[in-house]
């Protein structure tokens, strides 16, 4: 198995100065329930973070509480030095993070290349024709049927398209919320792929996964989240190397919840 | 009760303290529409169906009693009943079609019925004497004066409000309120959601004929005119005004509201806009109505114990309670045998089997979309399979429904806490109990006391298990104050008070903290010791295997292990599961 | 007979109108609103007064009608739909629309009186032209451009897009960047200025009459029902349906029953096709 890095990483402590995203003491609620008890924890620039947890742990609740889609209870969301604790997902998306929602929620009644223009909406209101090359370019899939209905895809192909309307609005942080869902290995290898190579390129990724071993293939640096709480924050290598995620998944041998 | 009586004694004594006749009339008319408004608010208040066309069988009951009596001569008392009982009936043809449909589309049926109805006085000009109208005869001696009439008049409203008050307050009521609020919890314990809501449809139909009959003889004239739509939209907002859920608000708002126009003359020009602004206040600021207010001031004058106190049960007390009320234990298992269930193109299980024992845990695990909640939907009835099949004590479930299988004894809890957040958490638990009571509507109205006493019964053994499950502290609090693990602690007690032979519990330990989980796994091997069986479907993988005696593991809709918590969680197929290849 | 017909068409017309005003405010706010077919009646009344009374150009009584159309959307928004909306209980907008739309009817009611009053000729033209007459013509002329002008808003511009976007996901439309409350609101504005202009175009066939607003809502949502909610074709279809079902019937057995047969229609759909004959099939949730 290729456990390869795409890039040596120095170790984190040393360059603190590189933080894009900064969320401290995250706090969400729904209702009467918390489900995020305080949680803290940075993305670099240039960084592929990987967020694990069971289900209901309440990653994708940290997520969508990042972009503005739920109101915070309490906590600061800093990013690129801007304050976006509590300001609507527009202003989210304006300032350079784009999440792709977890189960592939493209628009099925509307064609692949009007989909994709919906991801340029936030900073171009009429649609912005002249980022298509690129995506297509980078997602040749979505090319050969521009002009065909969402629903049409299959769900492997919307998954695609889901990653590329959020690439195409030109993003400094990329949030993936379980790209995987439901779908075949090929084609979710494919995605972390390209996740990897825009990483590459100078994009921030930061990816929640239930795949385990798939998602620390390409991490620099993982996070674990165990009932709305950071349990463990170490690099890929060293995660990679212990039993913590074994038992935090299936638990025994003295870890309590 | 004693409300009720007091207001009684009030009325019976109006015409001594006040000699106007013009009063005596109003407050006639009070009764007259309080008869039918009663009615409406077990439609509207309680079960939650939002009938704007009640003025339409207002209309036919007082044509009705006009012709009876007025042109065919019969007696009056006759053409009340016969009134009543058309009314009725026109209620079952009008809810028979319109009650399963959704909300604007029921409102719109009513609306359009009343507008029919309308259609109909004024062109069948033999019968109603189309728009010129009918005159309506009195009712004979002693109740042809104002006064006679009156009492005739707070009669009818006296029995109404105990007919209602009966309902309201006991099981059916719960289970009406259920309907409103939450309709998967009703049939989650078993209530007929359709038939109730239909039943206190014509219920209302009744006393829309019968009110309309006082009120056409108090009227002594109508006309197609006298019955306008806007009066429709009166009945309704007095109850919503008045507040749902309340027997005593709607009647305060149908007396404010009536006397209002009369005692404020600038109100009786803007008619109709003033309702409609009232009726937007109170939905904008006050939805569940101006008696909720007097209960949030009373509230603050009474002495709040508002510390939330940590949930510790009581076991010894709470395995008392389950076998209280548990019926013989079962012997027999609840299965899913190679059961596959399809939704389009997507197998969300593929040939699954699990067998659930009387007093056994039985954890479910997988990842996400595993089909974990697919097959305890399949288990408690809201999928069927598309192939294979699901029994209980060896006999197909097949078909039976949610309300069939909580009737045979399957209870379950939901992913998110599904509660009555405006009853008391006790009357939450005993709703559970539907199913040991089965009330019809009649005994229940009627107030037999067989019925009431059984509602006391199954009331203390609710707060057994509430004290069993740890909720003392919260046992006559309003049930949308609970805490998130308060919450849950609720639902299994009331699944327990369905006397269930299998509980299916759907990821309880979510959002819970450390203790309450501790607290969770104590409550369920209880359960266990009661012979009860229990299906645990959790995330929190290792709390399931601390609990549970057997554990099935799916991913992407395929059994891979069952057996043993050690050998499940030791096997190599579910690491790989759950860590990813 | 053409007669029968050309009138069925028109008053369909303008069901259809109404119809198509509940598709376009129901796609981003999931809300069906009673007070859709008060605005049509607003739009015939104050196009009415601006002509009539204040002796105005028939353009003019042509933007005073779209105006207070489009702002009583938008009041509806405000008012009935928005505060509501954030609590979680599923029926309160039914309340709180119905409560508007009362309340206008009878201020209507009282400031233009109770009596329909005639409604001005826009184009001139002899009262004996028959079925050429313009009371026809210009509500089905008015329905098939809305229904056109709507399918190309949806189909070619972007704003339209996100219309179709939001209605299908509004969660995901927000992560967009798409801010769905002010197309909510934009939503209502535009069926409200569409729904005046209906009322307008159709004044000379309903008079302006302040009662106008209820009936409008009822049919206008049987229409709607009946060719299916969410499909703007069903929409037409649904109304021209229903508009030739009353002028026949009232032809055939005269016109006293027109809101029976009208709802006689609604339940043999419904009964036969619940969701219409051009709606989504319910989607089953997994």
């Amino acid at each position: 198995m290729d456990m390869a890095q795409s890039r040596s990483y120095p170790p984190r402590s040393e360059r603190p100065s590189e933080r894009l995203l900064e969320v401290r003491d995250l706090r969400v609620a729904y209702g009467k329930a918390e489900v995020v008890h305080g949680v803290s924890f940075d993305v670099r620039a240039g960084e592929f973070v990987v967020m694990l947890g069971r289900n209901g742990a309440g990653k994708s609740t940290i997520l969508h509480a990042i972009s503005g889609l739920v109101p915070k209870r309490d906590g600061t969301v800093l990013f690129a030095g801007k304050d976006l604790s509590r300001v609507p997902p527009r202003e989210t998306v304006l300032a350079g993070i784009v999440q792709v929602l977890e189960g592939h929620r493209i628009f099925q009644t509307l064609t692949v290349e009007d989909n994709l223009l919906i991801g340029t909406y936030a900073r171009a209101p009429r649609g912005d024709r002249s980022k298509l090359d690129r995506v297509y370019a980078m997602f040749p899939e979505m090319a050969e049927r521009r002009h065909q209905l969402a629903s049409r895809l299959s769900g492997g192909q919307q998954q695609i398209l889901a990653v590329a309307q959020g690439v195409i609005g030109d993003p400094q942080l990329l949030i993936l919320d379980e790209p995987s869902g439901g779908l075949a290995p090929l084609v979710i290898d494919r995605i972390l792929e390209v996740a990897a190579q825009l990483c590459a390129a100078g994009l921030a990724i930061l990816l929640v996964e239930q795949l385990v071993e798939k998602a620390l293939r390409h991490a620099n640096f993982v996070y674990l989240i165990e009932t709305g709480r950071v349990a463990a924050a170490d690099t890929a290598d060293a995660m990679r190397e212990g039993d913590l995620v074994r038992r935090v998944y299936l638990g025994g041998g003295g870890h309590d919840s | 009760m004693l409300a009720l009586g007091a207001a009684a004694l009030l009325a019976a004594g109006l015409p001594f303290w006040s000699t106007d006749q013009y009063q005596v009339h109003l407050a006639s008319l009070i009764c007259c529409y309080w008869v039918l408004i009663a009615g409406l608010n077990l439609v509207v208040g309680y079960s939650g169906q939002l009938s704007i066309g009640h003025v339409g069988l207002l209309s036919i009951g007082a044509y009705t009693f006009a012709i009876l009596s007025g042109k065919w001569g019969l007696p009056p008392f006759v053409s009340v009943g016969v009134a009543g009982a058309l009314c009725g009936f026109c209620g079952l043809l009008l809810g028979l079609p319109s009650l399963r449909l959704p909300g604007f589309y029921f409102a719109m049926a009513t609306m359009a019925f009343a507008l029919i109805v309308g259609e109909f006085a004024l062109a069948q000009g033999d019968l109603t004497g189309g728009g010129v109208g009918l005159p309506v005869p009195s009712f004979p001696a002693p109740f042809d004066t104002p006064v006679g009439f009156y009492y005739l008049a707070v009669l009818g409203a006296v029995v109404v409000s105990v007919l209602t008050w009966n309902v309201a307050r006991q099981m059916y009521g719960r289970g009406l309120i259920a309907i409103r609020d939450n309709p998967v919890t009703a049939q989650a314990v078993g209530v007929p959601v359709f038939r109730a809501k239909l039943t206190t449809f014509v219920f209302s139909g009744m006393t829309a004929g019968v009110g309309g009959a006082l009120f056409g003889s108090l009227q002594s004239y109508i006309t197609p005119d006298t019955f306008h739509f806007e009066l429709s939209l009166f009945f309704f907002v007095c109850i919503i005004i008045g507040g749902r859920g309340s027997i005593v608000g709607p009647f305060l708002g149908v007396a404010v509201l009536t006397a209002l126009p009369e005692v404020v003359a600038p109100l009786a020009k803007l008619g109709n806009f003033f309702y409609g602004l009232l009726l937007l206040l109170v939905v904008l600021v006050v939805p569940e109505g101006i008696g909720r207010v007097f209960e949030l001031i009373a509230q603050r004058l009474r002495p709040r114990n508002s510390a939330s106190v940590p949930v510790a049960p009581d076991l010894p007390r709470l395995a008392k309670a389950i076998a209280a009320i548990r019926a013989v234990p079962g012997e027999h298992p609840l299965s899913a045998r190679v059961v596959t269930k399809q939704f389009g193109a997507v197998v969300a299980l593929d040939q699954v089997s699990l067998e659930l024992r009387p007093g056994e845990i039985h954890g479910l695990i997988g990842p996400n979309g595993s089909g974990k909640t697919t097959l305890l939907n399949l288990l408690s009835g809201y999928y069927q399979p598309s192939s294979g099949a699901i029994q209980l004590r060896g006999e197909e479930l097949g078909q039976a429904s949610v309300r069939r299988r909580a009737q045979l004894g399957v209870a379950r809890t939901f992913q998110k806490p599904r509660l009555l957040g405006t009853l008391s958490v006790l009357n939450n638990v005993v709703l559970g109990a539907w199913t040991h009571v089965e009330p019809g509507f009649l005994s229940t109205a009627l107030g037999l006391p067989r019925v009431a006493r059984l509602d006391r019964v199954l009331t203390d053994q609710a707060a057994e298990l509430l004290h069993g499950v740890g909720l003392s502290h919260a046992i006559e609090r309003r049930a949308n104050l609970l805490e998130h693990a308060e919450q849950r602690f609720l639902e299994i007690a009331r699944g327990l008070a369905m006397r269930p032979s299998f509980i299916l519990l759907d990821e309880p330990a979510g959002g819970l903290s450390n203790d309450e989980i501790e607290h969770l796994g104590d409550i369920i091997r209880t359960i266990r010791e009661a012979g009860i069986g229990v299906l645990l479907v959790e995330h929190h993988t290792d709390f399931v295997f601390r609990v549970c005696d057997r554990v099935t593991t799916l991913d992407v809709g395929r059994m891979i292990r069952h057996g043993h918590p050690e050998d499940v969680r030791t096997d190599p197929e579910v690491i790989r599961v759950y860590l990813g290849a | 007979m053409w007669m029968v017909i050309v009138s069925g068409l028109a008053i369909g017309a303008l069901f259809a109108a109404t119809a198509l005003s509940y598709n376009v405010m129901y796609s981003t706010s999931k809300v069906l609103s009673v007070t859709t077919g008060h605005i049509a009646m607003l739009g015939g009344v104050f196009g009415a007064y601006a002509i009539t009374a204040l002796g105005q150009p028939w353009w003019l009584g042509l933007i005073a009608a779209i105006v207070v159309g489009g702002l009583f959307g938008w009041l509806t928004d405000v008012i009935a739909i928005r505060r509501v909306l954030a609590r979680s209980d599923e029926h309160l907008w039914l309340l709180s629309t119905l409560a508007l739309a009362t309340m206008v009817q009878q201020a209507v009611g009282l400031w233009w009186g109770t009596e329909p009053k005639p409604f001005p000729r826009l184009i001139p033209q002899d009262f004996s032209a028959g079925i050429a007459d313009q009371k026809f013509w210009l509500p089905i002329a008015l329905a098939g451009v809305m229904a056109l002008g709507l399918e190309f808003f949806y189909r070619r511009t972007m704003y339209g897009k996100l219309f179709l976007a939001m209605s299908e996901d509004a969660f995901a439309a927000r992560a967009r960047g798409v801010s769905t409350d002010r197309i909510r609101v934009a939503s209502y504005v535009i069926a409200g200025a569409l729904g005046g202009l209906a009322g307008f175009a159709a004044g000379q066939l309903t008079f302006a009459y302040f009662a106008l607003g209820l009936t409008l809502t009822l049919n206008g949502f049987i229409a709607l029902a009946v060719g299916g909610l969410g499909s703007n074709l069903g929409a037409l279809i649904g109304g021209l349906t229903l508009g030739l079902l009353n002028t026949f019937a009232s032809y055939l057995f005269g016109g006293e029953y027109q809101q029976t047969i009208a709802v006689g229609l609604l339940m043999v759909v419904l009964l036969v096709r619940p969701e219409g004959l051009l709606g989504a099939q319910q989607i089953r949730p997994v």
